[in-house]
């Protein structure tokens, strides 16, 4: 899977999933402010990006930390990144 | 807001609902239990085999000193004039380790569980008694647990949201000791490698004093809960499932639609049962699909095979105590999903209406961790109608069990089998669909569900929510409550009880 997959696969389910319209998608698009969704809708979230890649993230500190969707973009390429080091 | 007029359908009927109930009827709303089987409380209730009768849902408790938190919650409940049985002080429970033939023996009370433990690992004193200060420290700082003043200035410690796997780890190597601390994890279901130490400690905790157990078991609190639903008025409604939630935005959850097409108007509902069962209650449209797919997603904890025997006379090991066996000294390889029924752990306990059957005749149970992965190829099939395969590789499970119990204690070779359980027949006895046996797992890894859904007017108790167990289940209604009737107010009433 390229980086521009991870992306767009992410994108589509969370869109989905959070009954979000796809324009509204961009990776400066502020969580709470821009998406509507609150602390609550990011455990929800989690579970989204772990069914979709097939990864654990589980209680990750760094998810505290998530604001933006870039964030959860960056979030996802260092997790591809570490899986693809692990494996290698 | 006039509180009469209101209107509350609690879903599931077992203790988090009842305690739900209670409280909110004693609020002045009007309340109706909504409870798919036949009769309230099904796994306290228990059930018979040739006269005998095996208690499934409660078997011994902690925390019922004179001032113990479970002897708080039997107030608020008003259970206060059940009688209780003890279990022995030097010893309520013993383990047995197969490969060095030991048995370490658990007595009541912290400073004789230190002696106890001090004495089997001499070489670990220091460990044993820094871990029980630590222990009981994360037990006295819950607010549910703890209704002094000192809980609120307890500081929540990082190191209690670590893996117990990984405290234990920390501070020995030696695995047999870190057998014995993690024992009770079998008591709810979560590795030590997952369980947080917090819950660990909520747990274990309320086992350093007041190991008792009610005289009669479940029954007997089921039959006395009956009594005070019927007092508070207390409307039941047994034997229907729930088909749907009826809302109505913004207002949010407005009634409670069963299969036989009954409508239970509603303004407010509280949904008791397993959390992974909740989505297939929602109307459509009425969250967004995310929040259903984590609450289906939610995963349970461990499974277990289940003995349920007859034996001529009750065997000294499990009068007045339970008996823990090991046949490997590491009792955390039992919850890996490819552990072997050999591997055990096993919890062998007497069923508490002993000798209520024939005369000398004496009950056991005996639990074994499980992996329902080994039953898929039956799960759409229902107790009572499953084909001969799953029944061939029942019995063949549950006989190398017996054996593997027997190996580790020949006195179960006179036991007599009269009922046993895989994974799906716990599914169907428990209505959890996970084939877990205590709900959906603590885990450092998993978020569990809040009391607080994403539906207006629609709020989750149970062991899920809080903590299996009778502690657990009674806290997560009482939490419920809080939410719809004010935190304070709520534990100020449980404060007061005593």
């Amino acid at each position: 899977m390229t980086d521009a997959e991870v992306l767009e696969r992410a994108n589509a389910a969370l869109a989905k999933e959070f009954e979000l319209e796809g324009d509204r998608m961009r990776p400066e698009a502020d969580l709470r402010e821009d998406l509507d969704l609150d602390s609550l809708d990011t455990v929800d979230m989690v579970v989204v990006l772990e069914q979709e890649f097939g990864i654990k993230i589980g209680k990750d500190p760094a998810i505290a930390s998530i604001r933006t969707l870039g964030d959860i973009h960056i979030y996802l390429l260092q997790k591809k990144q570490e899986i693809e080091k692990n494996a290698g | 807001m006039k509180s009469a007029e209101k209107h509350f359908v609690v879903i599931g009927g077992g203790i988090s609902g009842i305690t739900t109930a209670l409280l909110l009827s004693r609020h002045g709303l009007r309340v109706t239990i909504a409870e798919k089987k036949r009769r309230l409380g099904s796994t306290l209730r228990g059930f018979s085999r040739q006269g005998i009768h095996f208690d499934t849902g409660f078997h011994y408790a902690g925390g019922l000193s004179p001032h113990g938190p479970l002897t708080r919650y039997f107030h608020l409940l008003r259970l206060e004039h059940l009688p209780l049985k003890d279990y022995n002080s030097d010893c309520f429970d013993r383990v047995r380790f197969l490969s060095s033939g030991t048995e370490i023996r658990l007595p009541v009370g912290r400073e004789a569980l230190e002696d106890a433990l001090c004495s089997a690992f001499p070489a670990d004193a220091a460990f044993i008694r820094r871990y029980l200060v630590s222990l009981q420290e994360s037990f006295s700082s819950s607010v549910f647990l703890n209704f002094s003043e000192y809980a609120r200035t307890l500081i929540k410690r990082k190191e209690h949201a670590l893996p117990l796997a990984s405290v234990l780890a920390q501070g020995t190597r030696n695995i047999k000791l870190r057998s014995v601390l993690a024992l009770h994890s079998l008591l709810y279901g979560v590795s030590p490698a997952e369980a947080p130490f917090s819950l660990h400690a909520r747990v274990d905790g309320s086992y350093l004093e007041g190991v008792k157990t009610v005289a009669g078991g479940g029954r007997a609190i089921i039959a006395a809960l009956e009594k005070r639903l019927d007092k508070a008025g207390v409307e039941t409604v047994c034997g229907a499932a729930v088909e749907k939630l009826r809302c109505s935005p913004p207002r949010g959850v407005t009634g409670v639609l069963l299969e036989d097409e009954r409508l239970l108007p509603a303004d407010g509902v509280v949904f008791t049962a397993h959390p992974a069962l909740l989505p297939s209650l929602f109307p459509e449209g009425s969250v967004k699909p995310a929040y259903s797919r984590r609450l289906a997603a939610l995963e349970d904890t461990v499974s277990a095979y289940t003995l349920f025997c007859k034996l001529p006379s009750p065997p000294a090991e499990i009068r007045g105590s339970n008996l823990f066996l090991c046949p490997t000294d590491d009792i955390q390889k039992g919850f890996l999903p490819d552990a072997k029924i050999e591997e055990g752990p096993f919890y062998v306990c007497a069923s508490q209406a002993d000798g209520e059957g024939a005369a000398g005749e004496s009950a056991l149970i005996a639990f074994a961790p499980a992996d329902p992965l080994s039953w898929t190829d039956w799960k759409n099939t229902k107790t009572g109608k499953r084909p001969a395969g799953y029944g061939r590789q029942k019995t063949e499970t549950l006989g190398r069990f017996r054996q593997a119990v027997t190996s580790c204690w020949p006195d179960n070779a006179r036991a007599e089998v009269l009922a046993g359980g895989t994974p799906l027949t716990l599914r169907d006895f428990l209505e959890a669909p996970g084939c877990g046996l205590y709900g959906t797992k603590h885990s450092v890894h998993q978020y569990n569900p809040l009391p607080v859904t994403r539906i207006p007017n629609l709020w989750l108790a149970g062991q899920s929510v809080v903590a299996p167990g009778i502690l657990g289940a009674v806290i997560s209604g009482v939490l419920a409550c809080g939410c719809i009737l004010g935190m304070e107010i709520v534990r100020g009433e449980v404060a007061r009880c005593m």
